[in-house]
């Protein structure tokens, strides 16, 4: 998630514009200030100077004037020239030059002080020379040195052409440097300590230090025609540290010129003050600058708070985040509407999304239910037949838990010979037109059981049609092969059932065409024989017509057209009934052996039948002596009706009572399915019927029925 | 014309051939069952037997084997008579020797017919 706070605003970067911008304004105006003020400064000073130079200059004229005429009063300067500019230069310098000239020197300050005085002259008596309170040889930085005297100085100096004539001792004072001027130029000549001299160059001022006529530095002042008449400033760094400014002016009445000191600090002090005060207010102009610049834009950038506010909600979903409309119509006001359009539609459309979203979580429900809760087997499989989902009918067809089942395939679980026919369709190529339907297989269930299921498998597909899944539908289908096995059994047994009984109609059919034929011939035979034949034509006749009834019987006990009444009946009752619809033949006899009271439930008719049916088969297979018992116990009524005949083989007595089975040890015209109906009549009254050998020799047939519950339990 | 054994369990049928059999100037005799059969065959001179096949213990196939595996009936005519018509118990009966095959129901001229020839 990106940060939504900005580090630096637009706040911020149109603060620290602004105040960038005013930095720069103030530094630029600073520089011009300072420009302006050294300027003006160095105006003020020239101008002062120059005014002081000239009041200068005028003093030390004066002065010297005064000094001079002191002199002359004194008697000491008989001939000293008059102070005529145009040719005071050269009769001052051969004044000077006279051996017993001597000249006074005055040194003045601003204001007109006399700082000292030197006089030059000859000095016979060096106590006359007036002493110095300080002498400080200063070697400039330009090279230059001027001797000053005064302890005020450094405020003002003159320097001052001296000569001394050879021999003369200038005093302690001994000005190395001189300036003359000449007309517009300066030419100046010294006088060493040695009482050397020389003569400078007329271009400019040279101010040459020397020591002992060596000289030691030297430094060139330009000196221009209009520079004559204004000051010339050079910046010069004393000895001691401080900066001074010299300007020279020539002097007025006396040829020479004036070199003016002044320190730099005093000069720029005020530029300096000037210049403190300047930053002092850029500094306060940047930081209100950047104030104002910032509150404005914090005001103008107000609304997008609340804005940015809304966006983040709505892009968290919450659909109802509005922008505050502002009221002014600027461009961050435009973009809330904007936005609030935006948003309007925004919400709308989720809305109709939700409202999709939930049909198809529904459908999808809808079909997930209809999927777990189908009553056949479904399962989603991948394309190579690997189980992905199922619901829980194939899970309960299959008897295995769903863990057990997803990942493998229907191959897993396939009966051993069905393998191989399940499986996706056209194995494992998903390219094969379509699905399989109808598979018939069988599937072993998790507890060995077998099942016979049908499959049905599609290919599902997506939106461009490719194949993604397959889809099958398992139907069990083991109860429909149970019934269509039974079906098949019934049918071969209905089938086997019509060729026995067409088989077994042949032989009484035979004898009955056979007979009727020979009757043709009845003109040639004889009276017994004619008898014989329709003796032998009505018993087959019948034999074969019992043959079609007990079929017919049979039928119609199997589809349930014979109704069976259970009604308690007394069993003497029933079986001296059926003996009498079956009468023993002379040489059988027939033994009834039951409880008179004795009550069986059951339907009248039917037991007769059956007990009749029995007897006639004992009277054909069995033995002489035939007896009839019952008993009861625990509500089960038995009947048992036995002979004393060879009874009846193992094998043939395992299929007794099928129709049609009269068993190969036996002979006799019966139609074979005497047994066959006793056991479904018993069966149509809920009773049994089994065969079992009499020992020694000899069968028995036991019926077992329910008995009457009103005789009790222990009957 | 010859002397004609019937061998059926059937009496109805067996009276009914035989029968037959005199008025188409045959001698008949007559056995219920395979033992009885061969008791005949042992103690007289037959000319052709109706044999059917289905007999109560032994069976009217043991009997065609017995019968033909005795050298003193090497002559004697075998027809068997069944209501079975497959053509897989005529082939067997061919087997093991019988001249010829009489299907339940026959008319009786097929009866005459058949021992007729089989005498021939």
């Amino acid at each position: 998630m990106t940060r939504l706070t900005p580090r630096v605003g637009v706040t911020g970067r149109f603060a620290i514009a602004a105040a960038l911008g005013a930095l720069t304004v103030g530094l630029l105006a600073m520089f011009a200030v300072d420009r302006y003020a050294t300027a003006a400064l160095r105006a003020r000073v020239e101008a002062s100077d120059r005014d002081l130079a000239e009041r200068i200059a005028v003093g030390f004229d004066d002065q010297i004037l005064r000094g001079i005429a002191a002199l002359k009063r004194e008697g000491q300067a008989e001939d000293l020239l008059t102070l005529d500019r145009a040719r005071a230069t050269p009769a001052l310098a051969a004044a000077l030059r006279a051996p017993s000239d001597y000249a006074v020197l005055t040194l003045h300050d601003r204001m007109g002080r006399a700082i000292a005085s030197a006089a030059a002259g000859s000095l016979a008596d060096p106590s006359r020379l007036p002493t110095r309170r300080d002498v400080v040889d200063r070697v400039r930085a330009d090279g230059s040195a001027i001797s000053v005297a005064s302890g005020r100085v450094p405020t003002m100096e003159i320097a001052v052409a001296v000569e001394s004539p050879p021999g003369t001792v200038v005093g302690v004072l001994i000005a190395e440097m001189s300036l003359e001027v000449v007309g517009n130029t300066i030419a100046s000549f010294r006088v060493g300590r040695d009482g050397s001299a020389s003569l400078l160059d007329q271009q400019g001022a040279t101010l040459v230090h020397r020591d002992r006529g060596r000289v030691v530095r030297s430094h060139h002042v330009e000196i221009t025609p209009s520079v004559a008449s204004s000051a010339a400033f050079t910046r010069i760094d004393r000895q001691d540290g401080q900066e001074f400014i010299v300007s020279v002016a020539p002097t007025k009445v006396f040829p020479g010129a004036v070199a003016l000191e002044r320190s730099i600090a005093d000069a720029t002090g005020p530029v300096s003050g000037g210049r403190r005060n300047l930053t002092l207010i850029v500094l306060i102009s940047v930081a209100a600058t950047a104030v104002a610049i910032s509150m404005a834009a914090r005001r103008v950038l107000a609304p997008l708070k609340p804005l940015a506010a809304a966006v983040a909600d709505l892009g968290s979903g919450d659909a109802s985040a509005r922008a505050p409309e502002p009221k002014r119509g600027d461009e961050i006001g435009l973009l809330s509407v904007q936005f609030n359009r935006m948003a309007n539609a925004l919400e709308e459309r989720m809305t109709d999304l939700r409202g999709t979203n939930h049909r198809l979580a529904d459908a999808q429900q809808r079909l997930d239910d209809a999927f777990t809760n189908a009553p056949i087997g479904m399962a989603m499989l991948s394309l190579d037949g690997r189980l992905q989902r199922v619901n829980q009918a194939l899970l309960d067809l299959l008897g295995y838990a769903e863990d057990a089942v997803l990942g493998g395939t229907f191959e897993d679980v396939a009966h051993p010979s069905d393998v191989g026919r399940g499986g996706p369709p056209g194995g494992a190529d998903p390219g094969d037109a379509g699905s399989v339907s109808g598979i018939e297989m069988r599937l072993l269930r998790a507890d060995e059981a077998t099942v016979w299921v049908v499959m049905n498998i599609s290919i599902v597909s997506d939106a461009e049609g490719a194949p993604v899944q397959l889809f099958a539908q398992i139907q069990d289908i083991t109860d429909r092969k149970a019934i269509e096995e039974e079906l098949r059994r019934v049918d071969r047994a209905k089938s086997e059932f019509v060729a026995n009984a067409a088989h077994e109609l042949r032989t009484p059919l035979t004898a009955v065409s056979g007979f009727a034929e020979l009757l043709n011939h009845r003109d040639t035979m004889s009276a017994e024989d004619v008898a014989a034949v329709c003796a032998g034509l009505q018993r087959q006749g019948t034999r074969a017509r019992i043959l079609v009834e007990r079929m017919l019987d049979l039928l119609r006990i199997e589809s349930g057209t014979i109704a069976t009444t259970l009604q308690p009946l007394p069993v003497d009752a029933v079986v001296r009934s059926a003996l009498a619809l079956a009468p023993a033949p002379d040489d059988r006899t027939v033994e009834i052996a039951l409880d008179p009271d004795l009550v069986v439930v059951a339907d009248d008719v039917a037991l007769e039948q059956v007990v009749s049916n029995l007897l006639t088969n004992a009277y054909r297979y069995g033995g002489r002596a035939i007896a009839i018992r019952g008993s009861q116990s625990n509500g089960l009524v038995r009947i048992m009706i036995e002979d004393d005949g060879p009874g009846v083989s193992p094998t043939t007595a395992a299929h007794l009572f099928e129709p049609f089975n009269r068993g190969r040890d036996v002979m006799g015209p019966g139609s074979g399915l005497g047994l066959a109906i006793v056991r479904k009549l018993m069966a149509s009254m809920e009773g049994t019927i089994r065969y079992e050998a009499r020992e020694p020799n000899g069968a028995r047939f036991v019926l077992d029925l329910r008995g009457h519950r009103g005789q009790g339990p222990r009957g | 014309m010859g002397k004609v054994l019937v061998v059926d369990d059937e009496s109805d049928l067996s009276l009914m051939v035989r029968m037959a059999l005199r008025m188409a100037g045959h001698e008949s005799l007559e056995a219920t069952s395979g033992e009885e059969a061969l008791e005949v065959l042992a103690g007289q001179a037959i000319d052709a037997m109706l044999l059917d096949l289905h007999l109560p213990r032994m069976d009217g196939w043991e009997v065609l084997q017995r019968v033909r595996a005795d050298p003193a009936c090497r002559e004697l005519k075998i027809i068997v008579m069944s209501a079975h018509s497959s053509p897989g118990t005529k082939e067997r009966a061919a087997h093991l020797g019988s001249d010829a095959y009489l299907t339940k129901p026959f008319a009786l001229e097929e009866l005459t017919n058949i021992v007729a020839s089989a005498l021939a």
